[in-house]
C-alpha cells in the first residue's frame, strides 16, 4: 500500500513537469488593452498547442522600464510593446534580441506575405544595423478641421502652414466666438512632444544622426514662430500650454477648436461626435511654404521588441507573425490604431470603418519614424519647455534666440 | 529549609514569569518591525546606496562615483529650482493645512450630535486617492469648464487662468495637497482633545477663563505633541507629495509646480537616471528627518 502510494505521489509530482516541458510559454506585455487579439490567442493556441502565449498589459508609459528593470533580474517577457523612442536605450543595455535573421527567414520563406508588408514595420525597429522588433501598428499625426467653418467663411483646405495660420486669423475674427478658437493642441508639463514633433518634421525639420532635432534651422525658427503666432494673435485657448491630450482633443470634440493635429485612432472617436464630412474633414499636415521638397509624414510607432533572454526565439516569431496576420491585426486596425499591411487599410471593411482613410492613404504609405534618441524623455523634456517658452504672451524672446538657447540644451544631451 | 528553598524556586519562577511578561509586547510588534526594516528600510537603505553609484540606464556601467551625483545635482539649476518650489509647496500646505486642520478638530470636538457621523465625513478626503483628488481640482480650476471660473463668470468677473499661470497653479496644487492631507491631521488633533480631562475646563471656565483663554492656555498647552505629531504628518506628506501633483499640472505650467518628489520621478522613472533620483530621494529623507527632529523639539509636552 504504502508502495503504491509513493508511486502515485512520483507520478502526481513529475507528470504536470513532463507536460509543461513540452510546451514553450511565450509572455507578452502589451501597451494598451486594444492591442490585445480580440480571440486572445484561442486560434493560435489551436495551431499551436506546443506553445502557451501568456500577456498582461503594461501601460507604453512604463513598458520599457519596468521590462528593463524585470530584464535585470531575468523576469522580462518574451516580447514587450514600447513607444518606439525608447529603442536605443533598451538596445544599449542589451535587453533586445535582433531577429534580422527570422525577419529575412520570413520574406524568404513568405515572400507574398511579406510583400503586403509596409517597410515602416521594420525600419522603425531599426537601431545601428539590427532589427529588434517587429513595428506592426504605427501613425503618423495628420490634422482634422472644420470644414464647415471654413466653408462658413470662405475658405479652402490650407496647403501650407501659413495658410493654416492665415485660416486661423480669419476663423477666428469672422467665425469664432466665445471660448472657441482656431487651433487646439496639448501643451501639458509632462506630455510627450509627438504632436510638436510631427509639425516639425513637416515642416521639413531635421535631426542630427543621434536623433537631436536641429532647432536652430528655418524649419525650427519656423516652428518657434509658429507656436508663438498661435499664442500672441489669441489663436489658442490661453491656457492651452498646461492642457493634456484629453483636454484638445475635447476641445475640438466639444465644437470649440477649428484644427487639431490627431491620429486616425482619435478621429475615430471624433466621427462619433461629429459628423464626418459635412461638419469635420481631415488633411496630411501641409509642409511649410518654400520647403515642399523637405516635407515628410512623421509617424510613432508602438513595436512589439524581443527580449534578448528569450529562450526559444522560433516561438516567440510565431507568435510576432499571429499578431500581424492579416485577420488578427485587421481587427485591431478597424478599432484602433492602423496596421502597417497594406491587405488591411486598404480593405473595404477598413474604409467603412475609417471613411477618411482614403484621403491619407498615400501619405500613410511613405512614413518616416520620428528618431530614436538614447535620451529621448531628456529630449522631450527639453522640446516641451521651449514649446512653453515660445507660447508666452507677450513673447518674451525671438525666436532664434529661443531656437539658439534649446539648441544647445538640446547638444548638451549627445 | 526545604520550605524555603521551595519559595525561592517559586519566587523564581515568577520573576521569570514576569520577565516573560514584559517580552511579551517586543514579541508582538516583532512581526511588523520585521516588515517595516525588510520592506520600508531595505528599499530606503538601497536607493541611498545607489546615490553613490552612476545608474543611468543610457549609459552600460554602473561605476562607483561617491559623492559625485550629490555634487552634480546641488548646483543644477533645475534641482535648485525644484527645491524652492517645494519649499513653498511644504510651506503653503503645513500653515494652511495645520489651520484648517486644528479648526476642524475643534469643531468635531465640540459637536455632541452625530459626532460619529461628523468624525467619518471628515475622513472622506483622506479615503479617496490622490488621482482622483487631482481630476477634481483640475475639473474645478479648469479655464472654459470649470467650476470655479463659471462661478467668476457669472458674477461678472474675468476668468482666471489656475493651471496655466505660475502662481495661481501653485495654489491650486497647495489647495488639492491640503485637501487630501488635513483630514488624517485632523484625526491626529481630535485624539489630543478628546484625552484632556473636562474638568479641566469646568475649573477654568469657573475661575472665569475666556473661550481664548482656555484654547491658549489649556488646549493648545496641553495637546502639544499631538500638535507636532500632526505637524510632522503635514510637512512629511507635503515633501512627499507627487501622486496629486502629477495629474493636476504634470510640474506646469513650464515647471511652475515641478516639486522634489515629481523631479525625483522624472529623474528615475522618465530619465532614467536612477541614481539622481536617488539623491533627490536622500534629500527629501534628509528634510523630513530635520524638520521631524524640529518639530518633536519644538512641540515637547511641558507638562
Amino acid at each position: 500500500m504504502k508502495k503504491l502510494l509513493l508511486v502515485f505521489l512520483v507520478v502526481a509530482f513529475l507528470l504536470p513537469a513532463t507536460l509543461a516541458g513540452a510546451q514553450t510559454t511565450v509572455t507578452v506585455w502589451f501597451g494598451r488593452q486594444e492591442f490585445i487579439p480580440a480571440d486572445e490567442f484561442v486560434t493560435f493556441h489551436a495551431e499551436n498547442p506546443d506553445i502557451r502565449v501568456e500577456f498582461d498589459v503594461i501601460p507604453l508609459e512604463e513598458s520599457h522600464v519596468d521590462f528593463m528593470r524585470n530584464h535585470a533580474v531575468g523576469i522580462a517577457p518574451d516580447i514587450v510593446q514600447i513607444f518606439h523612442e525608447f529603442t536605443a536605450t533598451m538596445v544599449i543595455r542589451g535587453t533586445l534580441l535582433d531577429i534580422s535573421e527570422y525577419i529575412e527567414a520570413w520574406a524568404e520563406e513568405d515572400p507574398e506575405d511579406f510583400a503586403d508588408i509596409y517597410d515602416i514595420a521594420f525600419t522603425l525597429t531599426t537601431y545601428e544595423d539590427g532589427i529588434y522588433g517587429i513595428n506592426i501598428h504605427s501613425a503618423p499625426y495628420y490634422m482634422g478641421y472644420r470644414k464647415d467653418w471654413l466653408a462658413e467663411a470662405g475658405l479652402e483646405e490650407p496647403q501650407t502652414w501659413e495658410e493654416l495660420l492665415d485660416a486661423c486669423r480669419i476663423l477666428q475674427e469672422e467665425v469664432l466666438t466665445g471660448d472657441q478658437f482656431a487651433y487646439a493642441q496639448p501643451g501639458g508639463a509632462h506630455h510627450p512632444p509627438f504632436w510638436m514633433t510631427a509639425t516639425f518634421m513637416s515642416m521639413g525639420g531635421q535631426f542630427r544622426d543621434t536623433g537631436t532635432p536641429i532647432i536652430d534651422s528655418e524649419a525650427g525658427i519656423a516652428l518657434i514662430e509658429f507656436y508663438q503666432t498661435l499664442a500672441n494673435e489669441g489663436l489658442q485657448d490661453p491656457e492651452s500650454h498646461a492642457w493634456a491630450s484629453g483636454d484638445f482633443r475635447g476641445a475640438f470634440m466639444g465644437e470649440r477648436a477649428a484644427f487639431f493635429p490627431e491620429a486616425i485612432n482619435i478621429f475615430a472617436y471624433t466621427q462619433d461626435v461629429l459628423d464626418y464630412a459635412t461638419e469635420w474633414e481631415v488633411m496630411v499636415q501641409p509642409p511649410r511654404e518654400g520647403a515642399e521638397d523637405d516635407f515628410v509624414v512623421n509617424t510613432f510607432g508602438w513595436p512589439y521588441m524581443v527580449n534578448s533572454d528569450t529562450e526559444d526565439s522560433e516561438a516567440v516569431m510565431k507568435v510576432l507573425r499571429y499578431l500581424f496576420d492579416p485577420e488578427i491585426v485587421s481587427d485591431v486596425a478597424l478599432r484602433y490604431q492602423p496596421a502597417n499591411r497594406a491587405s488591411v487599410l486598404t480593405s473595404e471593411a477598413y474604409y467603412e470603418a475609417h471613411p477618411y482613410f482614403p484621403i491619407l492613404e498615400e501619405a500613410h504609405g511613405q512614413q518616416v519614424p520620428y528618431p530614436v534618441h538614447l535620451r529621448s524623455v531628456e529630449r522631450a523634456d527639453i522640446l516641451n519647455e521651449m514649446k512653453f517658452v515660445a507660447q508666452q504672451v507677450p513673447a518674451q524672446y525671438t525666436p532664434e534666440e529661443i531656437a539658439a538657447r534649446y539648441q544647445d540644451l538640446l547638444d548638451a544631451l549627445d | 529549609m526545604a520550605e524555603t528553598t521551595t519559595m525561592q524556586v517559586e519566587l523564581k519562577k515568577l520573576n521569570r514569569y514576569k520577565r516573560l511578561k514584559k517580552t511579551i509586547p517586543y514579541w508582538l510588534i516583532l512581526p511588523s518591525l520585521l516588515f517595516v526594516v525588510g520592506v520600508l528600510w531595505y528599499s530606503v537603505l538601497y536607493g541611498i546606496g545607489m546615490s553613490f553609484f552612476r545608474i543611468d540606464l543610457a549609459l552600460p556601467d554602473n561605476p562607483f562615483v561617491g559623492l559625485e551625483n550629490y555634487f552634480n545635482l546641488l548646483v543644477e539649476e533645475r534641482f535648485i529650482h525644484s527645491f524652492q518650489r517645494s519649499l513653498i509647496f511644504v510651506a503653503g500646505s503645513v500653515g494652511l493645512g495645520f489651520v484648517l486642520s486644528f479648526a476642524f478638530a475643534h469643531g468635531l470636538y465640540k459637536v455632541k450630535t452625530f459626532a460619529g457621523s461628523f468624525r467619518g465625513l471628515a475622513l472622506v478626503p483622506y479615503l479617496v486617492s490622490g488621482v482622483a483628488t487631482a481630476i477634481m481640482f483640475r475639473f474645478l480650476f479648469s479655464r472654459t469648464v470649470g467650476f470655479v471660473n463659471q462661478f467668476l463668470v457669472t458674477l461678472g468677473l474675468e476668468r482666471i487662468e489656475f493651471l496655466g499661470e505660475a502662481n495661481w497653479a501653485m495654489l491650486v496644487i497647495i489647495l488639492a495637497n491640503t485637501w487630501f492631507i488635513v483630514p488624517f491631521s485632523t484625526l491626529i488633533l481630535l485624539g489630543g482633545m478628546q484625552a484632556l480631562d473636562p474638568d479641566l475646563f469646568e475649573v477654568a471656565l469657573v475661575e472665569g477663563a475666556s473661550k481664548l483663554t482656555i484654547l491658549f492656555r489649556i488646549i493648545i498647552p496641553l495637546i502639544k505633541p499631538m500638535i507636532g505629531i500632526s505637524m510632522i504628518w503635514l510637512t512629511f506628506a507635503s515633501f512627499n507629495m507627487f501622486d496629486v501633483v502629477l495629474p493636476l499640472t504634470a510640474g506646469g505650467p513650464g515647471r511652475a509646480t515641478e516639486v522634489l518628489a515629481l523631479y525625483m520621478y522624472r529623474l528615475g522613472f522618465d530619465f532614467l537616471r536612477f541614481s539622481d533620483g536617488a539623491v533627490v530621494m536622500t534629500i527629501i529623507l534628509l528634510l523630513n528627518i530635520i524638520t521631524s527632529v524640529f518639530y518633536l523639539r519644538v512641540f515637547k509636552s511641558e507638562v
